[in-house]
Order: C-alpha cells, then structure tokens, then sequence
C-alpha cells in the first residue's frame, strides 16, 4: 500500500509527463554516433529538450527547470521528504543544467565530448528516477 | 502514403513524426477536442491514423468534459488531473463516432491514469498504447507502419459493408466483442442480408482462432443424411458407408462452425449438438468412441427460435445454449435507407471489380483513353454530373427518378438482389457503349461536350430491370395490380380515350408518387421529359394539385 496520497501523486505524474518525458524527447532519438562524435542536429535537440521542454499556454518556452520548479511547487517538507532520494537527484541534474544554460544556447557546451556524455547521463538519471518515484507512489 | 492527424497541443510529436516519417502527410495538428472532431469532419482526405498525446495544456474552457460541474475534488486539482489525462479524454469522445479510427496513444501503461479502465482500452481493437517512456523514433515507425499495413488488409478483405450509421457502428462493435468469445452466436435476419458473409468474414477471422471456417446450409440436407454430414461417420455404419468419413464438427476444429437455418435440424440432432456444446463431445454415426470437439458455433435463421420453443418443434435447452441473449439481427436493405447511398457506391465498386464488368470497364476506359490504376479504374456512382474530371476513375451517372426508384424498392432479395441489379445494370449500359466500337461514345454522339468519363445509367434499364421483380411479387401475392379503368359512353372516340389516358396517368403518378420524371422514363423511355407529361395531364384537366395532396396524404 501506498503512503503517498492521490494528491501528491498525481503531481508526480504530472512530473514525470512533463519533464521525464520531454527532457529527452528529441535528443533520445538520436544514434549513439552523434552523441559521441557531436553535431549540429545534437546540438539543436538537446537545446530543444532542455531550454524548451515544454510551451506555457502562452506559447513561451519553459526550460527544465522552470517546469520542475512549477513540478514541486507547494510541496511540503514532509512530501519533500517523501519523494526523497529521487526527486534530489532530478533537482541535482536539472540544476546543473541551468548552470551551463548560457553554453547550452551558444551550443558551446555540446561541443566537448565530456559534457555530452554528461548530458545524456543526466537526461537519462531524471528519466528513470521520475519513473522510479512514480512507481513507487502507486505502490508498485 | 497515409493521412495522419496527431492531436497534440504542442508541435514535438509534429516535429518528431516530420522528421521520421517523411513519406506520410500529416494535416495541421489538433489542439483539442473541438478541433479534432473539425480536422477528422472536414479532412478532404479520409485519415487514416491518429497519433494522439495524453497531456494537454490547454485552456480549461477547451477541457474535456465541457461540463465539469459533477467533478470532485479542488477546482485547481480537477483542472490539472483533466489537462494529465486529457488524450484519453479526447479518445472516449470520438470513438462513439469513429469506432474503427487507429488510435496511438503515447504514453507508457505507468502514465495510465488512476482509475482509468486501461483494460478496456486495451481491448479496444483500434487503439494502441505506445509505451514512449523511452520513445524511440524507430519504434513508432514500426508501430505507424504496421498499423496502415494492417488497415491496408482490412480494407482489401472487407467484404461486408458496415456504414456509417450509428446503428450498424455499435453493430460492428458488439460483433467484435462477440466474435473473440467463446460461446455460440446467433445471427438473425432476412434472406440475402449477409450473415454467411458476416460470420466467415468477420466473425470467423475475428475470432483467433486458426482453425478452418465449415459453413453448412441446413435447408439443403436431406434429413437422412444431416447426422453423417455433421457428425461424421464409420465405416460399416450403414449399407453404403465404405469407409471413416468425417464430418463438418472435425473440419472445423480449433476453428469457426456455421450452420445456416439451424431450424432445420431434427429435434433428434438437436440433442447431439446440445452435447457439442455442453460436452464439447460427439460420436460419429455408428461410433462407440466420443470424440472431442473445438468449435465456434455460430448458427443462423430467419424464424423466431423462440416460437419454435413454444411449438416444440426446437429444444429449449438448445436455444438456452446457443446464448440467445446476445442473438444479432441483421437490418434489412429497406432498413437501411439512411446509408443507402453509400451502399450503392460500395456494390457498385464490387460489381465492378471482377468478370465481365471489369472487362468491359477496361475496354471502355481503354476505348476512350481514360487513364487506370494497375488495379484497373475506379467507379463512383453519382446523382449530379460532378464538376472536375477525375483521373483513373469512370463516375456512372444515376437520374434522380432512378435513384429514387432503387431507394423506395422493397428490396425482398436485400443485399444479394441489390447487388445482381446493379451487375446487371453495369452490364448492360457498359455493353451498349463498348460494342459499338466503330463510333464514337453515345454520349459524344448526341453532345461534343459530352464527357466520357460520366456514363448515365439508362432509366428505363433501371425500370426495366427492378419490373422484373414487381411482376414476380405481385403474382406472388395473387394481386391484380393492373389499372383498371371505366370505359364510360362520350360524344367521341376520342373523348373516351381522354378519359382512359386520364385514369391511367392519374393511376401512374400515385404509383410512382409523384415522380413525373420517373412517368416519363416508363411512357417516353426519357427521363427528362416530366414536363411533357406534365404538360399532357394539364391538357386531359388532371388537377395535379389534388394528386399531389393525395400523394403527401
């Protein structure tokens, strides 16, 4: 049985929708070639996902982590603590992104082969700890 | 090429799909629900798929369930669930109306909403759930293509025209409910309104089972000789039986068993396929040794079981186990009048496409240079010259007396006798125009603007081929419906034959209600020149007008 109530998870869901799954929506189908050598079409699909993972009703762009802000927004501490470790690890992932947004939009970032690996690495952690905690919200 | 329209409120699976699937076209994507319904309306295209999302992060106004004055729980809380589950929303909403529409939701089974029936929409036929948790391009693809070549089949195969009608829709629905289910199905209705069509077409191939369908016509068994046939039988069973033969049951094992006018089994085999049923046991005639049997028994009549019941002439237990509760009956032709234009398109399309009608099309097309499809050309039925030429299809032409005359038939045959008159109509005008090969198309003899990619169905072959059948049906039931007349005493010759004419075209216009075209047609073999005959009952003092109440009357 579930701890989590309907309320919470339900916005975890919502979360997960937002963000586990438009984090990598573009970049995820790409060949593995482009994410270890690099291109142009990397470049725009990571920028894509990550600086424009959703579109308020307004049609503005949302980056990752306005919209994992918007995710946890009036969350207690109590559900803070709940959600913990998983939730940690997408703030940790979502926030280091948001440190390098300026190279992100320049695509300079995406030209080292050490930040690309990071990237995936960090659009694939957000992906399966969302999926985790949602698992674990429905009691699965 | 496929149509498809994704309903998305934001342009990534637009994006996504323009990307990987270039080959297709996709129209201007739907944001909701309203638009949805609009684009799948309108699209001059038919659509042949839709990708739909779940998530929707739209205005709440554009929400799914317009009125959300029932809903439970926090307004704020209501809105976000209804915006997360939006997709499914969207999708129970149109598949009252397009129960046969490919469906891809993307989402993965863990995003299913809480209490959302996921099962149900499993079992829709029409719906898949793409797990996108990691959506790979690659896989929609594989889905997307495996979906239209799949539909491609379905269509090819249709042998059985379903409609558009709300009726014949849930029809279909409840017969593919039916179809995968264990128990025995009943199918009623009248001659020639296809249940041996429908139970080896749909429900058979439906049923998934890999077994063979043995369709069996009761009527046309001797009595004597029904047990052998159905159950099989040893040898030395009887004088004659030389050797093991088996019957329908052990043909149609692990498959689909029809027997058509089930009520033409003796009450003896009755209590040999009640154990069928019961059992799932048999003995062949003259066997000691009961075999086992697997099959889907779908049975058909045209006579109420029940009333049999009550005259003992069917055993109660039988029917019981036939599951009568979920007996279908199949609509009459005459019951179909809201479709029955697109029936004459759909029996026109398949008179066309095999034997001597598609030779002649081919010649025709051929004669006249009309360009074709490797699968031949096309045929449309229409009332209204249509405006533009269009390639590799030849659009036959029905006056609206002749239209009116097929629709307002009784249809006895149904859709066994609709079909033979429109082969037989194509065969005749297409014969007229393709053996007179020396000169030019009829049409274009008589007009130089004529189009030879519209030919007109004669009228009076219309009439002539549906009198036919009025003719068998009215000595059917022994009524005089000639015309009778008063021949009463005039000052001349000519007056008593005034008098004559007068009571015969009154007697033709309630006949054909009204239609002085339609008179025209039968007493001038020309369709167009109802105003003649109108102008010749103004002459003889016929007071149309008072025809005319008598008519609505």
């Amino acid at each position: 049985m579930s701890e989590f109530s309907s309320s919470l998870t339900e916005r975890l869901m919502s979360l997960k929708h937002d963000l586990g799954k438009y984090i990598a929506w573009q970049s995820a189908n790409l060949e593995e070639t482009e994410w270890r050598d690099g291109s142009a079409r990397l470049t725009r699909a990571v920028q894509r996902d990550v600086l424009g993972t959703r579109t308020s009703r307004d049609g503005a762009n949302q980056p990752a982590w306005v919209v994992y802000e918007a995710g946890v927004a009036g969350m207690s501490a109590a559900e803070r603590e709940q959600t913990s470790p998983e939730l940690g690890r997408v703030e940790a992932r979502v926030r280091w992104m948001q440190s390098i947004e300026g190279a992100i939009t320049s695509g300079d970032a995406l030209s080292d082969r050490n930040v690309r690996a990071e990237m995936q690495g960090a659009q694939r952690e957000i992906r399966a700890c969302l999926s985790a905690l949602v698992r674990r919200a429905r009691g699965g | 090429m496929a149509n498809i329209l994704i309903i998305d409120d934001e342009d990534t699976y637009l994006e996504l799909c323009e990307r990987h699937l270039p080959e297709h076209s996709f129209v201007a994507p739907a944001r909701n629900f309203r638009e949805a319904r609009e684009r799948l309306r309108t699209s001059r295209e038919p659509i042949d798929l839709v990708l739909l999302d779940v998530h929707f992060n739209i205005e709440e106004a554009e929400l799914l369930p317009l009125d959300k004055s029932g809903l439970k729980g926090a307004s704020r809380d209501v809105t976000e669930r209804l915006r997360r589950t939006q997709g499914f929303k969207i999708l129970e909403a149109l598949r009252p109306v397009y129960p046969d529409l490919p469906v891809i939701v993307m989402t993965s089974v863990e995003d299913l909403p809480i209490g959302l029936d996921a099962e149900r929409l499993d079992a829709e036929d029409y719906t898949y759930l793409l797990d996108d948790e990691y959506l790979d391009a690659r896989a929609l693809r594989v889905q997307v293509q495996s979906i239209l070549a799949q539909r491609e089949d379905t269509r090819e195969d249709e042998t059985f025209y379903w409609g558009t009608t709300r009726v014949m829709r849930s029809l279909r629905q409840r017969l593919r409910v039916l179809a995968r289910g264990q128990l025995p199905l009943i199918l009623t209705g009248p001659t020639g309104s296809g249940k041996s069509l429908l139970a080896r077409e749909h429900i058979h191939r439906r049923s998934g089972r890999s077994g063979n369908f043995v369709a069996v016509d009761l009527s046309t068994l001797p009595e004597s000789l029904m047990a052998a046939h159905l159950f099989g039988v040893v040898k030395g069973a009887y004088t004659g039986a030389t050797a093991n033969r088996e019957g329908v049951i052990e043909r149609a094992k692990g498959g689909t068993l029809f027997l058509d006018e089930i009520g033409n089994l003796s009450l003896e085999l009755q209590k040999s396929l009640l154990l069928v049923l019961q059992d799932h046991t048999y003995r062949p005639v003259g066997s000691v040794e009961e075999h086992s049997s697997d099959v889907k028994l779908v049975v058909a009549t045209n006579e109420d079981l029940g009333l049999m019941v009550r005259e003992g002439r069917f055993r109660e237990d039988l029917l019981m186990r036939l599951n009568p509760a979920t007996a279908v009956r199949l609509p009459s032709l005459r019951d179909r009048k809201d479709d029955f234009e697109d029936l004459l398109g759909y029996f026109l399309r398949r008179v066309c496409a095999h034997g001597y009608n598609k030779d002649l099309l081919d010649q025709y097309a051929r004669r006249h240079g009309l360009s074709c499809g490797e699968s031949g050309i096309g045929v449309a039925v229409v009332t209204q010259k249509p405006g533009a030429v269009q390639d590799g299809r030849l659009t036959f032409l029905l006056h609206k007396s002749s239209a009116a005359l097929l629709r307002d038939f009784e249809w006895p045959g149904n859709f066994r006798q609709l079909e033979m008159v429109l082969s037989n109509l194509v065969t005749f005008t297409l014969v007229s125009l393709v053996e007179d090969s020396g000169a030019p198309g009829p049409a274009a003899s008589h007009n130089a603007a004529a189009r030879t990619d519209v030919v007109p169905f004669p009228v009076k072959t219309v009439v002539e081929l549906l009198r036919g059948f009025f003719v068998e049906a009215e000595s059917a039931s022994d009524e005089d419906d000639g015309v009778q007349v008063y021949v009463r005493g005039h000052e001349s010759l000519n007056a008593v034959s005034c008098d004559v004419e007068r009571q015969y075209l009154e007697h033709l216009y309630l006949k054909l209600n009204g239609d002085l075209d339609g008179m025209a047609a039968l007493l001038l073999e020309d369709a167009s020149a109802g105003r003649k005959v109108q102008l010749r009952m103004n002459q003889l003092g016929i007071r149309l007008r008072v025809l005319q109440r008598r008519v609505r009357s």
